[in-house]
């Protein structure tokens, strides 16, 4: 079993794969380049993870934490046009990650995960020495879950 | 001969010589020297395409004016003057998107 942590990103990427704007395009740490005539992509990231309080500990047997996933969405367009791509990725990503809260489910299908929520975003980077704009913006995703003191994976 | 006039007589040469792309612009037509290099941003792989032209004779492509270059439409974003004749235009691809 993976460690919980790798069980929730993988649940992430799994919800947020199949959108209309980015379909298949969702990568894992993608620190290689993408084909030329992709025009939109979501690259997902590990971010920092803390103890819930001061040491996380929920009870005697197990540990709270926030994990961060840090989900980056890169876009290649026209200058004008970039700026409403951006936000229709992160209109549908949000309602991908956020259905829990009205279907009152766990946060991405996982029993061990209690919270889920957008954490901020950051600005665009637009660049245009390409033969199209391209654009890269960072959105802030916080998981809270938990998990055994003696296993993280459990 | 002036230097003007041998500046003139070189860049006539260069153009004659080493053009490769026909440009079409405003119902005109000139030679110029196109390169497409390979270049990457925010993690997508892409070309950069610039034109280099006499700027005698594109002086009438203002920014944001439609280019067709060997049958592929290109938008004027910069123009970069170099001050020695010519013209260097910093192009976007016009595919609609």
């Amino acid at each position: 079993m993976d460690h919980r942590a790798m069980q929730v990103i993988a649940a992430f990427v799994s919800r947020i794969t199949g959108l209309q704007s980015t379909g298949n395009r969702v990568y894992l740490n993608r620190t290689y380049e993408i084909e030329e005539d992709t025009r939109t992509a979501i690259n997902v990231m590990l971010g920092e993870e803390t103890p819930q309080g001061e040491f996380g500990f929920s009870s005697m047997d197990r540990i709270d934490n926030v994990l961060e996933i840090i989900a980056e969405i890169r876009v290649r367009s026209s200058g004008d046009s970039i700026d409403s791509i951006i936000l229709q990725i992160r209109k549908e990503m949000h309602i991908a990650l956020m259905s829990w809260v009205q279907s009152q489910t766990y946060p991405l299908g996982l029993d061990f995960v209690y919270m889920l929520y957008p954490a901020g975003t950051g600005n665009p980077e637009i660049e245009s020495v390409s033969e199209k704009p391209t654009a890269k913006i960072e959105t802030l995703w916080k998981v809270h879950y938990r998990h055994s003191i003696l296993d993280p994976s459990i | 001969m002036s230097f003007n006039n041998l500046r003139q007589k070189l860049n006539n040469s260069v153009i004659q010589k080493l053009s490769d792309a026909v440009v079409s612009v405003k119902g005109n037509s000139f030679n110029g020297i196109f390169t497409r290099e390979y270049i990457e941003t925010h993690g997508f792989t892409g070309y950069k395409p610039i034109l280099k032209c006499l700027a005698e004779d594109s002086k009438m492509i203002c920014l944001d004016d439609k280019i067709l270059i060997d049958n592929v439409e290109y938008i004027a974003r910069e123009r970069q003057p170099d001050g020695y004749g010519w013209i260097i235009f910093m192009l976007e691809l016009n595919d609609g998107s």
